[in-house]
C-alpha cells in the first residue's frame, strides 16, 4: 500500500548497495531520485539515474547514462572495473528509467 | 543539502525505509588476479620435474621400494591433474568475468590465447610432457601481462624464488 503510494510521488528515496558508482555514490549512501525530471525533457548523457535491470526487472540499478539513442540509453558505472552495465546487457529502453538522482542525503 | 531536509528525510526513512538500489556488479568484489593461475601452472611444471627426477626401482627392488616409487609417482600425477584444472578454472574466470569487449581492442588475440591455455591445460593432464607444461606456464604469464595491461598496471618478470625455478610475472 505504502509502496504504491510512493510510486505516485514525484520523488523517492533509495539506499545504494555495491561499488559500481564509487566514488560519485558510495555503498550505504542515500539518494533522492526525482521522477519529475524526465516529464519535460528526455534523459541526457551524464545523468545518474535509477533504472530497472533489463535482465531482472525487480532489481533496481543506479548507473550513469553514457549515451542516448532515441528511446534507449546505454548506462555505465563510474567504477568500470566493478560494474555490470550496458557493456554486459546492452542498451536499455528509456521507459525502464525510474528517475534522475537529485541529491544525496 | 540543508540539515532540516536531511533530518526530515532520515525521519521519513525510519518510518518507511528507502528502497534498495544496486550499483550492481555480477561479482561485487571486482577482485581478479592471474597470480593463482600462474602458481597452478608453476606447480604443473614442478610436478614434471619431480616425475622426471624420481628414481625408478630396479628389477631387484624390494616391495617397500616399489611401493614408495608408486606412491610418489601417483602423488605427483594427482597434483599435476589438480593444478592443471585449477589453472584452467582461474583463467576461465578472468576471461569470462573480468575481460570486457573494450579490452579486445588492445588485445585482439585474447580469445585465441585463452583457448590455447585451456588446450594446454588438458594436454598436460593427458600426457607427461615437460615441454607442454613449460608452454602452459609461458602462455599463462602472457595472459597475466595482458590482464595487468588492461588495468594500466606495469608488470615485471623476476625470479620465481620457488623450487620450480624460472620466472614469475608480477605487477610492478
Amino acid at each position: 500500500m505504502l509502496r504504491r503510494l510512493r510510486a505516485l510521488l514525484p520523488f523517492d528515496r533509495f539506499v545504494v548497495e555495491g561499488e559500481s558508482m564509487a566514488p560519485s555514490v558510495s555503498p550505504g549512501e542515500r539518494v533522492v531520485v526525482s521522477r519529475a525530471s524526465y516529464w519535460f525533457r528526455p534523459p541526457r548523457a551524464g545523468d545518474i539515474v535509477v533504472l530497472r535491470d533489463p535482465r531482472e526487472p525487480e532489481r533496481l540499478l543506479i548507473k550513469r547514462i553514457d549515451t542516448t539513442h532515441g528511446n534507449s540509453v546505454e548506462v555505465a558505472g563510474d567504477h568500470a572495473d566493478a560494474s555490470t552495465d550496458s557493456r554486459a546487457f546492452g542498451p536499455v529502453p528509456a521507459n525502464l528509467i525510474l528517475g534522475k538522482v537529485w541529491f544525496r542525503y | 543539502m540543508n540539515t532540516l531536509v536531511r533530518s526530515s528525510l532520515r525521519v521519513l526513512d525510519r518510518l518507511s525505509p528507502p528502497q534498495k538500489v544496486s550499483a550492481h556488479c555480477d561479482i561485487p568484489c571486482g577482485i581478479y588476479d592471474p597470480g593463482m593461475a600462474q602458481i597452478a601452472a608453476q606447480t604443473v611444471v614442478r610436478m614434471h620435474q619431480l616425475i622426471d627426477g624420481l628414481e625408478r626401482p630396479g628389477p631387484d627392488a624390494d616391495d617397500a621400494t616399489r611401493n614408495a616409487y608408486a606412491n610418489s609417482m601417483l602423488r605427483y600425477i594427482s597434483v599435476k591433474e589438480e593444478h592443471a584444472e585449477l589453472c584452467k578454472h582461474e583463467v576461465r574466470i578472468i576471461w569470462a568475468d573480468y575481460f570486457k569487449p573494450e579490452h579486445l581492442e588492445d588485445h585482439p588475440e585474447l580469445h585465441t590465447k585463452v583457448w590455447n591455455i585451456l588446450k594446454l591445460g588438458s594436454k598436460v593432464r593427458q600426457t607427461v610432457d615437460a615441454a607442454a607444461a613449460d608452454e602452459l606456464l609461458a602462455a599463462v604469464q602472457q595472459f597475466a601481462e595482458a590482464f595487468w595491461a588492461t588495468k594500466g598496471v606495469a608488470t615485471r618478470r623476476g625470479p620465481s624464488n620457488q623450487a620450480v625455478g624460472g620466472e614469475s610475472v608480477l605487477p610492478a
